[in-house]
């Protein structure tokens, strides 16, 4: 039985962190952290940490929203990836993701 | 600071969100292809195929919140406009104007409160035929000062 639990955190008004976490009871089984910024009137993803297919990584994204790269990273919980959001912010986008 | 939003999923906010994956989508089955086998890199994508599984599951379901980590959120908040949240909480209206008539209020200023409300997904505008149906998604805010 698995419950889905979506949040939308609000950064600014023109930036957010959303985050869609799979718990199989207190399980966590999945987790995507997209943070996303607004331009023209549309969330473009950024920055994304997920364990898609049980591979922890980040991906980053171009100005069009088309993945740029992926790293390996380790597990996190969701109060730590709205840290590094909240204090990197769209500087993430020129940072060694993995070491973070 | 944090504020928080909840809102309760009722069924037919179920259902409606059902609706949303099939017309991204069209069918579960589409969109399992295109995250596994074209291991597609559109985070939506995937997002979507953990929520259409957990829904289709059964005993799977499905939370929603939303969290203002910004005091910029209270720009957005003005007496009138959480009248018009509470409003539309208790009330289902039609239109926008089924709104502004029944705050007696004019077209124009409620028009732009619900756009300000919207901006911060605090209200959906739902297409309905020629109408825009404001819907609430606010059913308790809560400020939190704890660490």
């Amino acid at each position: 039985m698995t419950r889905v639990v979506r949040q939308r955190i609000w950064v600014r008004r023109d930036e957010v962190l959303d985050a869609v976490e799979a718990f199989d009871g207190t399980r966590r089984t999945f987790y995507g952290y997209t943070y996303r910024t607004m331009r023209d009137g549309s969330w473009f993803p950024t920055v994304r940490w997920d364990s898609w297919e049980g591979q922890d990584h980040v991906d980053r994204y171009d100005e069009s929203g088309q993945l740029k790269d992926r790293t390996a990273w380790r597990d996190r919980p969701l109060a730590d990836v709205l840290k590094l959001v909240k204090t990197f912010r769209r500087n993430l986008l020129g940072m060694d993701l993995s070491e973070l | 600071m944090r504020v928080e939003v909840s809102r309760d999923l009722a069924k037919g906010d179920l259902t409606r969100e059902v609706a949303e994956l099939e017309s991204r989508h069209r069918t579960f089955d589409a969109l399992r292809q295109r995250v596994f086998v074209e291991r597609c890199a559109d985070p939506r994508a995937v997002d979507d195929y953990v929520v259409w599984k957990a829904l289709r599951d059964e005993g799977g379901g499905l939370e929603e919140r939303t969290v203002f980590d910004t005091p910029d959120v209270f720009r957005a908040l003005t007496p009138r406009r959480v009248e018009m949240l509470e409003y539309l909480q208790h009330a289902e209206v039609g239109s926008i104007k089924d709104l502004a008539a029944r705050l007696r209020r004019d077209y124009k200023n409620t028009y732009d409160d619900l756009a300000a409300l919207e901006a911060w997904g605090l209200v959906a505008l739902r297409r309905e035929g020629k109408n825009q149906r404001p819907v609430s998604h606010v059913t308790s805010l809560r400020v939190n000062w704890e660490k």
